[in-house]
């Protein structure tokens, strides 16, 4: 069972990796705003609801998908343990 | 070395298409087949510049649209697959007919890649690049699905819900980010398969996958469609998915694989005769 740290650091690396950000996973704060920080769109959005699915073998489903949820990296991480339980 | 640039109308099935071409006759050519709708718009300029590199090379290259689509005739809520199908056949005879090439290739990205693959029974290009090719349409459109959804989340909010969007989905037509797909289309695109046993009906000499991909390591089902195509080879390059991107995108990665591979390849199967 991963922790949330774990989860955290898993979300971080895969953002960087997919959104091809110039910056180090460690430097993306838990509670930053996604889209203020990072210009994050509806493609970025996407980008990053389908690195989940393949990172953490979840399936999000049409309903889960809200911006809100997926607009700090902590609150990505709420969404993935709560799939993960 | 300046490349001359012609534009050209090509006529297919009763409509204008609306063609480019980037080089000379009596060479090595190739065919340029575009992705769908949004992600056409967004591949534009990497292709422009992949075109404008191979063309460099010396290999001559031909892009068009698809009736409905850019600059040619046809409205897009109007068009099937089959009627595309039918564009790049038509592009492809021209290109064999008007520029006499040595050897000819077909180049598809993303839905263009599987137009390519199932054509080339009947247009027998010499060969086959296959760019990021959809590989399953049912994940394909869920795939655009979501991506509205999330826009129109990002613009209406939280409150739009998956549900009527869904039920907009089932009408006759459905508005894509802007494109009205017909249910004739949309049922086409969740037709599509591309891989390994689909790939047995490809008609080319030699075969490219190109994975483009966070990682430059091919996936696993870009190497498995490229052992079950003739000659094939899978290479990854780590890039944007330039189909998604409207900012701009290097096309440097793209256009050094096209431009390492494709003249190499076209030359070889020119000497050794077609």
């Amino acid at each position: 069972m991963l922790s949330d740290a774990e989860i955290r650091q898993k979300i971080k690396e895969m953002i960087v990796e997919r959104l091809f950000l110039d910056v180090a996973p460690a430097d993306i704060g838990d509670d930053e705003s996604l889209p203020e920080k990072y210009n994050i769109d509806s493609v970025n959005l996407f980008e990053i609801v389908v690195g989940l699915e393949e990172v953490f073998g979840i399936t999000l489903a049409d309903e889960e998908l809200s911006v809100e949820a997926f607009s700090t990296v902590a609150k990505i991480a709420e969404v993935v343990a709560r799939k993960l339980s | 070395m300046s490349v001359p640039i012609a534009l050209e109308y090509l006529e297919s099935h009763g409509r204008r298409l609306h063609a480019i071409v980037r080089g000379e006759t009596n060479r090595p050519a190739a065919v340029m087949a575009d992705p769908f709708a949004e992600e056409k718009k967004c591949a534009h300029r990497v292709m422009a510049e992949a075109a404008e590199a191979l063309a460099e090379t010396g290999v001559t290259v031909l892009r068009f649209d698809y009736g409905g689509t850019g600059d040619s005739e046809g409205e897009f809520r109007d068009q099937t697959l089959a009627a595309w199908r039918e564009d790049l056949i038509t592009a492809a005879r021209w290109a064999r007919g008007e520029l006499a090439p040595s050897a000819l290739a077909v180049v598809g990205v993303r839905l263009g890649a599987v137009l390519a693959a199932q054509v080339s029974p009947t247009v027998r290009p010499e060969a086959l690049v296959l760019i990021a090719p959809v590989s399953d349409g049912r994940a394909y459109w869920q795939e655009n699905f979501r991506r509205q959804l999330i826009k129109t989340k990002l613009t209406a909010g939280d409150s739009a819900s998956a549900e009527e969007l869904h039920a907009a989905e089932g009408e006759e037509y459905f508005d894509l980010a802007g494109w009205v797909v017909s249910r004739e289309l949309r049922r086409e695109l969740q037709d599509i398969r591309l891989g390994p046993r689909e790939a047995a009906v490809v008609a080319a000499r030699r075969c490219l996958v190109l994975d483009v991909a966070p990682r430059a390591e091919p996936s696993a089902a870009a190497l498995a469609l490229a052992e079950a195509l003739p000659g094939g080879v899978a290479v990854g390059i780590r890039m944007e998915p330039f189909w998604q991107r409207i900012g701009l995108v290097d096309a440097t990665p793209l256009a050094q694989v096209l431009c390492d591979w494709l003249p190499k390849t076209l030359l070889e199967l020119s000497s050794s005769g077609t």
